[in-house]
């Protein structure tokens, strides 16, 4: 279970800007947290600071998670590994040595070990990248708009991937997103955050059946969350 | 293979052009029977050649080892003060206004300087050769090492990577790509230093020749000199070149 109690946070820039402001949250064990809001509304701020990568300048963040790793929007692979060693690294910078054939298999990356990642698609590029973030079993994947930058077709099969894992390993995730449509698909919970600064407006429980299926999303109950959200984000 | 066959069209096109160029020198010099300590023959230059041959090869290794000698010290000198911008926004504030103001003066005009405070030997002209190849390889270093993404060094904070690591692993190979095409002015530049700096002040290498040839009116030699010294700039040039295709493999040309 990650609490986030009553968490501020303020940049210095000259004057201190608040990014968030007072948000509350609870996100328990295996849940799928999605978090939306407009551009520049401090999604991001939520997400590093629940990364640790931010401390809170009020309120503060419970985890009782041991490890978690981080997905972004850009896959951040290094042009000069291949596929294998791209994902070793969270080993290598352990100065440990494990295998990372079960993650490779785990994103369908199976006989591309040995590709570098100019020769990979987008979509295959963002595999790799989720693989890196699984390779060290984390309890708790934090993503900032993972599939941000992929087509709707590539972003629904990447979905569908996702939440196929999520069945398998049962990670705990939080998904910063644009798309209402996908944090409705792949989320228990969708935190909506006002403009900047960031305060939740409204915590909505998605409780649509899974295993889920794209054509869910064609159900009048699918629409019915869409179009709540979307009238609270406006 | 049709695509090595066009390849090699334009290769034998490229050496066409070079050939006609040597034809049209020859023919004009016969024609206006121009003297050889104005403008000696294309064949004139290389009989220079292959009678000083073991000459010129003594003062362009002098030349040649200066300026890798410059080239190394100043691109390692110039590498690490990058480095020290990245690490202290103190140090690049104070010191970065002063390395875009000097770089441009032209460090060529200091050559009598050095040649005065270090003497007429190889020390000189491997500190001027270190000066000329000194800024653009600190200019494309800073570039290279402070351009990494936010998200980048994000993940490496999430993966709770140490300083040194995040330096090896992220910064560094991602400097590569701007660092190399520095590197190849730097080379070029570096035997340029080496050679003014001979031209001023010398006991040997090839700026020693060049200047003592045209004292004599040795045309034929002076071009010769003028031709080796030009050989070892492209073969340097194409050392890093090729060291920069085999290191920065993943940066494919289109």
């Amino acid at each position: 279970m990650i609490e986030i109690k009553k968490v501020w946070r303020e940049y210095n820039n000259g004057k201190s800007v608040s990014a968030i402001e007072n948000v509350s949250l609870n996100i328990k064990k295996g849940e799928i947290v999605s978090i939306i809001g407009p551009s520049g509304c401090g999604k991001t701020t939520l997400l590093k600071v629940i990364a640790g990568l931010l401390k809170p300048t009020k309120g503060n963040v419970e985890l009782n998670h041991k490890h978690l790793s981080m997905m972004f929007q850009k896959s951040i692979l290094f042009k000069w590994k291949t596929v294998k060693e791209n994902i070793q690294l969270p080993f290598d910078i352990k100065k440990i040595k494990k295998d990372v054939s079960n993650a490779i298999e785990l994103v369908g990356l199976k006989g591309f070990e040995n590709s570098y990642p100019s020769e990979l698609s987008g979509g295959m590029q963002q595999r790799v990248a989720l693989a890196r973030a699984l390779v060290t079993e984390p309890e708790l994947l934090l993503m900032d708009e993972p599939f941000g930058a992929l087509d709707e077709m590539k972003r629904n099969e990447l979905n569908l991937e996702l939440l196929r894992i999520w069945k398998e390993t049962k990670t705990t995730m939080a998904i910063v997103t644009h798309s209402i449509n996908e944090a409705v698909f792949l989320s228990d919970k969708v935190v909506i955050l006002s403009d900047r600064p960031g305060k939740v407006k409204e915590i909505v429980e998605i409780k649509l059946p899974r295993p889920r299926r794209l054509e869910q999303k064609e159900s009048l109950e699918f629409q019915r969350y869409v179009r709540w959200i979307r009238e609270r984000l406006n | 293979m049709d695509q090595r066959k066009t390849k090699l069209k334009d290769q034998v096109r490229i050496m066409g052009i070079f050939i006609l160029f040597l034809l049209g020198w020859e023919l004009l010099d016969y024609l206006f029977k121009i003297k050889e300590i104005i403008l000696p023959n294309p064949h004139e230059i290389l009989f220079a050649i292959t009678g000083n041959f073991n000459e010129l090869v003594h003062h362009v290794s002098i030349t040649g080892t200066e300026a890798i000698l410059g080239f190394v010290l100043g691109s390692l000198i110039s590498f690490l003060i990058a480095v020290s911008f990245v690490y202290s926004s103190k140090i690049k504030k104070t010191m970065y206004p002063y390395a875009i103001i000097i770089q441009a003066i032209p460090m060529l005009v200091l050559a009598p300087l050095l040649i005065l405070w270090f003497g007429n030997g190889m020390l000189s002209k491997i500190i001027m050769a270190a000066l000329v190849a000194f800024f653009p390889v600190l200019v494309n270093s800073f570039k290279g090492l402070s351009t990494i993404e936010q998200e980048e060094l994000d993940l490496f904070e999430s993966l709770k990577a140490t300083k040194k690591q995040t330096f090896w692993k992220l910064r560094f190979p991602h400097t590569l790509k701007y660092l190399f095409p520095a590197l190849k002015v730097a080379i070029t530049l570096a035997v340029v230093g080496a050679t003014i700096a001979e031209f001023t002040g010398s006991a040997a290498g090839i700026g020693h020749l060049i200047v003592q040839s045209s004292y004599y009116l040795e045309t034929s030699l002076l071009f010769a000199g003028i031709v080796m010294i030009s050989l070892v700039g492209i073969v340097f040039f194409y050392i890093v070149d090729y060291i920069e295709k085999r290191i920065v493999f993943w940066e494919k040309e289109c």
